[in-house]
């Protein structure tokens, strides 16, 4: 018998393991699993053949074998940190919570430098009902991590969603301390404030914040429930249809857009949204929950709302109520001042700031059994403000909606400037309440006037900007808001945008559309029993001649007057800021400087 | 008391008050005083005893004093009566330009007037309501018949000059501060007056700048550096421009007003209307936006 041949050197551990990772990497899982199980023959004490195995199973869609490879191995091996994270990922899978947390536990035990143990095993213990254990642990990494955001915003979560909102308002207003440069100690903070009904102060909040962070998800997500929150449906159905266009990947607006339209209940468009919803986000149970739910919602919303009898007093004095904010209060002024309207009406502003039991309790009684004609802005307070004003109205009321509207494109630079915070008793809501990036980043005391403001120039030439894309968003949401209101301002906007002043800022709307919105709601046919309509709009016309409703302006840079080509933009333009007028430059050095102004 | 800091008390019409508005303004005075103000023109006697009681006075330390001359009326008495013994005060006029608004006189429908007035009457306006006369003519010949009759009517308005000087003069003689002297040497090539009491940025940098310098409790820097403030807040300011009543054109025109536009257009509230435009609506007495 010849001797038998001498055996061939095996190969050593890492090329065998890069071999089987070849492997895996070429689609071969039994060609790779062979080569790791060689591997734990040869090598029984390595845990990486395990661990790799077990990955390898993972991948192919067999963690059931992945977990027992993984029992098996510590019979053998002790565990490393990441045979640990891998065991506690597939447990997860399969919702064993509290395996789960343990093993990221043990994983967090042998690798404590790495805090995504430690947010998963609170994670884990969290959803395993084990909340003092989570909380206990997110505190220690919080101390752990400083530099880390996660942990904190973990724990500050975990303490909102336990409803203790005084400490988990110390922690967002912690993170927007220590993390200035994330939005989500703004999101976060907002949502304490929202679920504490305190939603002036979440509007405060959320404005600061899309000021540093305009275009941020979560941020214009959190507005957007806001919007909700406060009953303002159609701008909550304006914001979330937005977002679907903007984050196509994201599942929540479909999901906001959706409750919404079911709140103003256009339910079959609701369920429309929710259906595709569904179809791009099989996985977010919460979209079909909530399409199953509609129907019962349909057959509430149809249930009769009682309205009061009619007893209009006959005083042959018409009642308009104009319900909303400052731009209602503006047109109350308007239709209380005509003369053509002189003596033939009571007109009253209905402030939407305020509970609709408070607003009737103002008014003399039985004055709003007797109106005629109600105009409603379209931001007017909350659903239930809304829709408890309107319940007091008579049967035959007749209702006419108008929208608000706002301007961003000719504003391009607008953005995040640090130095913006409430300056009371002067400038409560802080000095320049329109915020400029590339002031912000160029403010430098040490440089002349003159020196400022050419490198000011400079950079703000050389920004790069699509400005046609900027004005197509405003038109788009002009669009939006006309949608579904009597009064539409988009034509006007778009028609007379280059002609005529319509902005002084980006929500500072000029007389031109205040006239507007008024001569569109004399066209209400309830007020033709006190004169014709043209006699209405000279009288509107002769009242508001010179009129320019300025509150504040805020300069056009001249790049963006040249590119729209706006014929009412001069370059000596004077500009009324507080209680002074300056001219482009010398606003700018201003803001550059930061300077104080009269107000 | 108003917190540990001793008041900076004012004492004046709408100018003080507008004084006291830049003060505010100023972190120098600021941080040194709280600052308090009694405008006389809108005080009743009730106020004594409630707003402006002997407590109100404790913690007094500077009065900026606008001088009345003629006797002192109740305001003036009680304000001497409260004033603490160790309070310095620092006496400054009242700025009035009649000269420049010659037919303000007394308008009867400011009594009656609902929710929108025009608070500066024009006598020859006044009589032109067609609810007067029982005529309303059409906007040109109505705005004719006014600049005929302001024409025919109009005062030798270098005299009503010499008295306003002279008032001014008067009151000077009460006061720690001098400025009719440099009114009169720019009134013809500087806007100082919106109306015959409400004055543009410049006379209030003016006189705050005096005022500043002659208040105690304030160190030298500290004066040196509220002024510059206040000088700098001047620039673009447009002071007291709530209402801006144009001056006629006529007037302007005698005066030699160099930077008068007979075409420009002022502010009334929230509208910019032209002379014309204001004195039609003035005599109609038509509502407008606030």
């Amino acid at each position: 018998m010849p001797d038998d041949p001498i055996a061939p050197e095996p190969p050593s551990l890492p090329i065998a393991l890069d071999v089987a990772r070849a492997a895996r990497a070429d689609g071969d899982l039994i060609g790779a699993l062979a080569i790791y199980s060689t591997l734990r023959e040869a090598f029984p004490a390595e845990p990486a053949p395990y661990r790799e195995a077990a990955l390898a199973l993972m991948e192919g869609g067999h963690g059931e074998e992945a977990e027992i490879l993984l029992d098996a191995a510590a019979e053998f091996v002790a565990l490393d940190a990441d045979m640990e994270a891998a065991g506690a990922t597939l447990a997860e899978r399969r919702r064993d919570w509290s395996a789960a947390a343990a093993r990221w536990d043990r994983a967090r035990s042998q690798a404590p430098g790495t805090f995504e143990y430690w947010s998963n095993a609170a994670r884990c213990q969290r959803e395993a009902g084990l909340g003092a254990d989570a909380e206990a642990l997110l505190r220690e990494a919080a101390q752990r991590f400083p530099d880390r955001i996660e942990p904190t915003r973990d724990l500050a979560w975990l303490l909102t969603h336990n409803r203790r909102f005084d400490e988990a308002s110390a922690i967002w207003q912690h993170i927007r301390d220590a993390f200035p440069d994330h939005s989500l100690g703004f999101v976060g903070g907002s949502s304490v404030l929202r679920m504490t009904q305190r939603l002036a102060e979440a509007a405060i909040l959320l404005g600061q914040a899309l000021q540093r962070f305009p275009a941020d998800f979560d941020l214009l997500a959190e507005r957007a429930w806001l919007a909700f929150d406060l009953g303002e449906y159609e701008d909550c159905v304006t914001r979330f249809a937005a977002l679907r266009v903007g984050f196509p990947d994201r599942a929540l607006p479909p999901l906001g857009l959706g409750r919404a339209l079911g709140a103003l209940g256009r339910f079959d468009q609701a369920d429309g949204v929710y259906a595709e919803g569904e179809q791009a986000f099989p996985h977010f149970d919460l979209l079909r929950r909530e399409r199953e739910a509609l129907p019962a919602q349909r057959a509430a919303w149809l249930a009769p709302v009682p309205k009061p009898a009619v007893v209009r007093p006959d005083t042959g004095v018409v009642h308009i109520a104009v319900a909303g904010f400052h731009l209602a209060y503006q047109l109350h002024l308007i239709f209380s001042r005509m003369l053509p309207f002189r003596g033939k009406v009571a007109v009253q502003w209905l402030n939407a700031g305020v509970e609709h039991t408070a607003t009737q309790a103002r008014l003399p009684a039985g004055w709003l059994d007797g109106v005629s004609v109600y105009f409603e802005e379209s931001q007017a307070g909350g659903g239930v403000t809304r829709r408890g004003l309107r319940a007091l109205l008579p049967a035959d009321c007749e209702i006419r909606t108008f929208p608000t509207s706002s301007l961003q494109a000719l504003w391009p630079f607008q953005g995040k400037d640090d130095r913006l915070v409430p300056e009371p008793p002067l400038y409560n809501g802080g000095r320049y309440m329109y915020t400029d990036r590339i002031a912000a980043s160029v403010a430098n005391p040490s440089l002349t006037d003159d020196a400022l403001f050419d490198l000011y120039m400079e950079l703000t030439e050389a920004e790069p900007l699509d400005l046609d894309a900027l004005f197509a968003a405003d038109v788009a949401r002009w669009e939006a808001e006309d949608s579904g209101r009597d009064v539409h301002l988009a034509p006007f906007l778009r028609a007379h945008f280059r002609d005529t002043m319509l902005f002084a800022g980006p929500g500072e709307r000029c007389a031109p559309i205040i006239v507007e919105i008024a001569r569109q709601l004399l066209a209400t046919p309830a007020l033709r029993q006190i004169c014709d309509l043209d006699t209405a709009v000279a009288g509107l016309n002769r009242l508001t001649h010179g009129w320019r409703a300025e509150d504040r302006a805020l300069p056009v840079h001249p790049r963006v007057a040249k590119h729209f080509g706006l014929k009412w933009w001069s370059p000596d333009q004077e500009h009324l800021l507080g209680h002074s007028r300056y001219g482009f430059r010398d606003y700018i050095v201003r803001y550059l400087r930061w300077s104080p102004y009269s107000i | 008391m108003t917190g540990t800091k001793p008041s900076l008390l004012i004492y004046g019409n709408c100018q003080g008050e507008h004084l006291s508005h830049i003060a505010r303004h100023l972190p120098d005075i600021r941080d040194k005083f709280a600052i308090k103000i009694i405008p006389p023109h809108l005080v009743t006697r009730a106020d004594w005893d409630t707003r402006f009681n002997e407590a109100f006075f404790a913690d007094v330390r500077v009065l900026w004093n606008q001088v009345e001359t003629g006797e002192p009326n109740e305001n003036r008495r009680l304000l001497q009566e409260r004033l603490p013994k160790d309070c310095r005060i620092v006496n400054f006029p009242p700025v009035i330009l009649l000269c420049l608004w010659p037919f303000s006189g007394s308008d009867p429908r400011q009594v009656t007037a609902g929710d929108y007035v025009y608070p500066w009457p024009d006598s020859i306006g006044a009589s032109l309501d067609p609810a007067v006369t029982g005529e309303d003519l059409p906007d040109d010949a109505l705005y004719d018949l006014y600049m005929r009759l302001t024409v025919e009517k109009m005062p030798d308005l270098e005299r009503r000059l010499r008295l306003d000087a002279t008032r001014a003069r008067a009151a000077e003689a009460l006061s720690d501060i001098r400025i009719w002297d440099w009114i009169e040497e720019n009134f013809r090539t500087t806007k100082l007056s919106h109306t015959s009491t409400h004055l543009t940025a410049a006379p209030f940098a003016y006189l705050m700048h005096r005022l500043l310098a002659l208040t105690d409790g304030l160190t030298p820097a500290e004066i040196a550096r509220a002024q510059r403030d206040s000088a700098f807040l001047a620039r673009g300011s447009q002071g007291q421009d709530v209402e801006v009543v144009p001056i006629h054109p006529t007037i302007a025109e005698r005066m030699g007003l160099t930077w008068y536009d007979p075409n420009g257009r002022h502010k009334w509230r929230s509208h910019f209307w032209t002379h014309r435009e204001y004195i039609l609506k003035y005599i109609r007495w038509e509502p407008f936006m606030p």
